[in-house]
């Protein structure tokens, strides 16, 4: 039996004392793409971040490829917060793709992706180099190496923070609804990426709006509601057969709005 | 009496002097206090209560405090608790822990300043918290302190002028006896007021570029490195 590669188990959440994520339990098995919709406030970025332990979850557990995140059990059988540096550790294994890109706007598209490498897992520089170049190749930004984010528009931003996180070889990615901050016209290149990963196997966990895209490359899709989820099915049969009403309820709003295709994009500049 | 052959023997090598004194003077206290100033921050965001507690309490009262009122007491009332100290160690340390204040209040406001989403980058891709302070936070946050940083630093060489109420013997100082001498106030004060602006060009053009530096990153389109085309 696989081990999965993500996993959570009756994970909650609350803020001053206000659950809102109540008790989830989810598995992500390697090379799986599992897109995550919903609408606003019903808790999925906030789930997506307790899986990175940037936002530590209240109680429950989550696991990476079978580890413990950002807690661990003492001899006691107790559970305790992990040390800084263990956790750090652990977050090296996950990546992250943030709604607003953030990326640093003091450094070019390259020293962005060669930050991790470099600084993170001490590579020497001419290795950091290579492999970052290799990875804005990959997006179809070679080109833009040399550019500061301001330099770059949003799609590209977007683009080059995707290397960034894929510089760390990370065994799963978290995408933070990565187009809800792009001009309409520049969702299709970030998405084409992301298609491009999800076809190479890469362990991705996406929050989005982009239903059409969700649909396309998903292995799963997921419906969140009020902290909960609603309903887990692979894409077909998520739109055309959803078992619980909250899922036709959400299917008839976002598809009234069209299904966007992705197959038509294309990377290059 | 003959004034220019007075203002040229005297009073020049006197202001000179001065002028030096008070450039030392406002660079060691400058020094001393982005020092302290740094350190005083980060007892703003200790983990300590009290440690918090102790540098708001310090900040506050510095803030509502004039420094010459400060200096006075570090030269006449110090000595009646038993610390003696010479006009220049009283006067330097009252100003240097009167600057510190507002150092650590720039560089507080700078540093929390710095986007969470930059942070939550750093933290995503498992830097250490020495590498996201080296790498990310200090990067970021030294354009937003720059200009605050040298608007405290201009006004701290001018507040030095205070230090002659105590015989230190910094440009005001020197202005003053020159006067008494000379008997030429109108030369003499436009000879120190002009020392002073100068100082203060000085710094300012300092600064400028130092924030030029800082923010070239904003503006890249006139620094475009080479390989941009390639």
């Amino acid at each position: 039996m696989t081990i999965p590669a993500l996993r959570t188990e009756a994970l909650r959440k609350s803020f001053n004392g206000v659950e809102v994520l109540h008790g989830i339990d989810l598995s992500i098995m390697p090379g799986e793409t599992v897109c995550i919709v919903g609408a606003s406030g019903s808790g999925k970025s906030t789930f997506l971040r307790c899986l990175n332990w940037l936002s530590p979850a209240s109680s429950g557990h989550v696991y990476l490829n079978g580890e413990l995140i950002g807690v661990r059990e003492t001899a006691g059988g107790s559970v305790v917060p992990l040390a800084h540096k263990q956790l750090q550790e652990q977050r090296q294994r996950i990546g992250m793709v943030f709604q607003s890109f953030n990326l640093w706007p003091h450094r070019t598209a390259l020293e962005n992706v060669m930050e991790g490498p470099r600084i993170v897992l001490n590579q020497p520089g001419a290795q950091a180099r290579a492999t970052a170049e290799r990875l804005l190749e990959r997006v179809g930004l070679a080109e833009r190496r040399d550019f500061y984010p301001a330099q770059l528009s949003g799609g590209q931003q977007q683009r080059v923070a995707i290397a960034r996180a894929l510089a760390m070889k990370p065994e799963v990615i978290l995408f933070d609804e990565p187009t809800s901050a792009l001009d309409p016209e520049l969702v299709g290149e970030v998405l084409a990426v992301m298609k491009e990963l999800a076809s190479e196997d890469t362990t991705m966990v996406v929050v989005t709006h982009e239903i059409g895209f969700a649909v396309e490359v998903a292995d799963r899709l997921i419906l969140m509601d009020g902290g909960q989820i609603i309903e887990d099915a692979p894409p077909r049969q998520f739109i055309e057969a959803p078992r619980e009403e909250r899922s036709r309820r959400f299917l008839d709003q976002v598809l009234s709005r069209g299904l966007a295709p992705v197959h038509t994009i294309h990377t290059s500049e | 009496m003959n004034f220019s052959h007075d203002l040229m023997t005297y009073a020049v090598p006197v202001l000179t002097k001065g002028a030096l004194s008070t450039l030392k003077l406002g660079l060691l206290i400058s020094v001393a206090s982005l020092v302290f100033g740094v350190i005083l921050s980060f007892g703003l965001a200790a983990p300590n209560r009290v440690l918090r507690r102790l540098s708001r309490g310090l900040i506050a009262a510095m803030r509502g405090i004039p420094p010459l009122i400060l200096i006075l007491i570090a030269f006449y009332v110090l000595p009646d608790l038993g610390v003696m100290l010479s006009p220049i160690a009283a006067g330097c340390g009252a100003l240097i822990v009167y600057f510190s204040a507002y150092v650590a209040v720039a560089v507080r406001g700078a540093l929390d300043a710095v986007p969470a989403g930059q942070i939550e980058a750093a933290l995503s891709i498992g830097m250490t918290s020495r590498a996201r302070m080296l790498r990310v936070i200090v990067p970021l946050a030294w354009p937003i302190l720059l200009p605050a940083l040298c608007g405290l630093l201009i006004g701290l060489f001018k507040e030095t002028a205070l230090l002659s109420i105590i015989s230190v013997p910094e440009l005001t100082f020197e202005t003053k006896q020159a006067v008494a001498r000379t008997y030429a106030p109108f030369e003499i004060y436009a000879m120190a007021a002009l020392l002073y602006w100068a100082w203060s060009a000085l710094l300012e053009t300092l600064s400028r570029k130092l924030e030029a530096i800082a923010n070239r990153h904003k503006n890249p389109g006139t620094r475009r490195r080479q390989g941009a085309s390639s």
